[in-house]
């Protein structure tokens, strides 16, 4: 890494983290957090609860922060550009400390407000695992839209149907297609339809590993073990993975043929 | 000196009536590996009824030991063990045959033979009354104890480890076909198909039993009226506890814990009427109570925790009341596959309620509505479970329960309870 792109990342990094509102949302999910464990008087609880919360909260707050940066910071990107910086490099630099911040800045009010009451188990890896895996795909998402679209209003309306397309009716549309197909065995096809959308990945991950596992005891064996193994661990990453990459390459070809 | 000799006299007397005593009591016979009788097979031979066959550390292979003849079996450990008698997976070894008053006690059974055609069992009992077999052991045994149209046995403070490997060819811990009056009392069973089974058996008492891990259902009853059960402990059983057929069962301070699969249930109940269901707890199974056809029964103070489905409860079921009951984070309360209920819910406390009590009666001041909507459409499409959690079954479930339409409107509990009740087993 030469010189400006060291200067780029550095750059990038240290304005957002500096942001004020992600400090802010921190201390909120903190003291989340300690609500849930306060009034459930259960870890378990709180932590399944707080992952529920996750599943969709991550995804909105991360396209929210992203996409506000990027809009924000629009003519000043325009202005970095004009000197001699790969887009690339500005690109990354930017998806980099976008995740890291906005998975530190989650992770870290969950597991402090576990570690207040001096609690952590397995759970919270899950959850912190997810967390990431939700930043990665919609920071990637988010940053392709906003390159794509330079009209802000345009571009947020946009990530804001996409938000509630993944966490509501992408759903909506799943259990249309069951109640109408009813009379077909279609264990598989739920599943795949179901990981089509990085929220109900996430959800579907976090189900095995709470309360709600007792309730994979109805779902189909073959379904049932793929879960439960580390087999279905496996694809879920890899479907994962899938989410972040294909996003994260559009954007940047798109960013990169990009005529300001 | 007269004295003297009349009281040397009445010792006298009085010896010789005390030995006689002694010698009409009961015949005492010793069996061990280096006695003049090595043979518990051939020491009940000689025998006479009543007779008290004393048998020591050691390991016996006989072959099949029958018992026509009212006499006590005692095991003894004089310094190796609970003598062994070994069925070198040929034999069924003990059968007691028409015979009442059989003791047996104090004895490891092991390796039972095995067979598709008849059931193999470590100690039989046909047509007896009174038998009473306690303190053994068994290991690897097809069946454990088996008790064919016998009456008023006592199987008290037995441990039965089977081997089973799948349904069909594994037999069951205790199992009972026909009689009655029997008590089964602080049995361990394991690696069984059925741990216990009783097939048309009355009035009998299942108390502080320890079932587990066994392939099929911990205890498996049809037919059996009149019985009571206190107290067990069911486990990691295939598919549960299963009951069918019955009337007038009393079950009270039973664990039902950790059955989990896709046809299991800590409790199934198939057309169980007028029975009372109190104390019990139910934690970590995928069904916790399963109800088909069962009528008029009284399910109160239970806990029901950390299940699938705490009750699913068909459409064919009347007159069962649920009072008192405590289910506790369980990811769906109640289902049912009728849009009518007519059975009653009163006075339950249910970790999902969320209604208020504004006059502080520690009685909610809105109905609960335990049916939720996902748990409908899960009901009818299997496939929806991919769903479960999700932002979408909320929404929906809040809609629901502010105007049913899907669930059943009668099903509710009018009097939620807004406190725990502590339910579950008495300690």
């Amino acid at each position: 890494m030469n010189q400006s792109s060291f200067k780029v990342f550095k750059y990038e990094l240290l304005n957002t983290v500096r942001n004020r509102w992600l400090a802010v949302c921190s201390v909120l999910v903190f003291f989340v957090t300690v609500g849930f464990i306060k009034v459930s008087g259960d870890f378990d609880k709180a932590l399944l609860s707080m992952t529920s919360l996750s599943v969709v909260g991550v995804p909105l707050v991360t396209v929210l922060f992203s996409s506000l940066y990027w809009y924000y910071n629009d003519r000043f990107t325009q202005l970095l550009l004009t000197l001699p910086v790969k887009r690339q490099t500005l690109y990354v630099a930017r998806y980099l400390s976008h995740v890291g911040a906005l998975a530190l800045c989650w992770v870290g009010g969950v597991t402090l407000g576990f570690l207040v009451y001096l609690h952590f188990s397995a759970g919270i890896v899950l959850l912190s695992v997810l967390v990431c895996v939700l930043v990665c795909v919609f920071v990637a998402i988010t940053m392709a839209v906003c390159a794509k679209v330079s009209d802000r209003m345009k571009g947020m309306g946009l990530l804001f149907g996409l938000w509630l397309y993944f966490a509501l009716i992408h759903d909506g549309l799943i259990l249309l297609i069951l109640f109408a197909l009813r009379d077909y065995p279609l264990d598989s096809v739920s599943g795949a339809l179901g990981v089509l959308n990085p929220i109900g990945l996430a959800r579907v991950v976090s189900l095995m590993h709470y309360e709600s596992a007792m309730l994979l005891g109805h779902a189909g064996a073959l379904v049932r073990n793929l879960l439960t193994s580390s087999t279905g661990l496996v694809i879920a990453l890899a479907v994962g993975l899938v989410w972040v990459i294909v996003p994260a390459v559009i954007g940047l070809r798109i960013f990169q043929k990009k005529d300001f | 000196m007269k004295i003297l000799i009349w009281v040397a006299a009445w010792v006298g007397v009085l010896g010789t009536s005390l030995s006689q005593a002694s010698s009409g009591g009961p015949q005492t016979i010793r069996v061990c590996p280096s006695c003049v009788e090595t043979s518990i097979r051939k020491a009940i031979d000689g025998a006479r009824a009543g007779a008290v066959i004393q048998v020591s550390s050691g390991t016996y292979q006989e072959e099949a030991i029958v018992i026509q003849k009212s006499i006590k079996l005692m095991g003894e450990d004089t310094g190796a063990g609970l003598p062994v008698i070994d069925g070198q997976k040929k034999v069924a070894p003990i059968t007691i045959i028409k015979t009442d008053q059989v003791e047996i006690s104090g004895f490891v059974i092991k390796d039972t033979g095995s067979s598709y055609v008849e059931d193999v069992a470590a100690i039989k009992v046909i047509d007896s009354k009174n038998c009473l077999i306690r303190h053994n052991r068994f290991e690897n045994t097809t069946f454990g104890i088996y008790l064919q149209r016998a009456v008023d046995c006592t199987l008290d403070d037995n441990e039965l480890r089977g081997q089973a490997k799948d349904e069909s060819s594994g037999g069951n811990g205790i199992h009972i076909w026909s009689g009655s009056g029997h008590t089964v009392d602080n049995n361990r069973v394991s690696g069984h198909r059925d741990g216990i089974y009783l097939e048309f058996v009355s009035h009998a008492k299942i108390l502080r039993n320890d079932v587990r891990k066994n392939l099929r259902y911990g205890l498996h009853f049809m037919q059996s009226s009149d019985a009571d059960y206190f107290s067990n402990y069911f486990s990691e059983n295939g598919s549960g506890v299963a009951v069918m057929y019955s009337k007038k069962i009393q079950m009270r301070d039973n664990h039902f814990v950790l059955s989990s699969g896709q046809s299991s249930y800590g409790l199934l109940l198939k057309e169980i009427h007028d029975s009372v269901i109190e104390n019990n707890e139910f934690s970590q199974n995928t069904v916790a109570i399963f109800m088909e056809g069962s009528n008029r029964s009284k399910f109160r103070s239970n806990r029901v925790v950390g299940s699938g489905w705490a009750l699913r409860i068909m459409g064919d079921c009347e007159g069962n009341e649920f009072e008192k009951n405590d289910f506790i984070q369980n990811a769906f309360d109640v289902t049912t596959n009728s849009s009518q209920s007519a059975n009653l819910f009163k006075g339950n406390y249910w970790s999902h309620y969320s209604g208020y009590d504004l006059d502080r009666n520690g009685v909610g001041d809105v109905p609960y509505r335990p049916v939720s909507l996902s748990s409908v459409v899960l009901e009818q499409i299997d496939s929806s479970y991919v769903l479960l959690n999700s932002f979408l079954f909320s929404v929906l479930d809040q809609v629901e329960r502010a105007l049913p339409s899907m669930t059943p409107e009668p099903l509710k509990d009018e009097e939620p309870a807004m406190a725990q009740f502590g339910a579950g087993v008495r300690k």
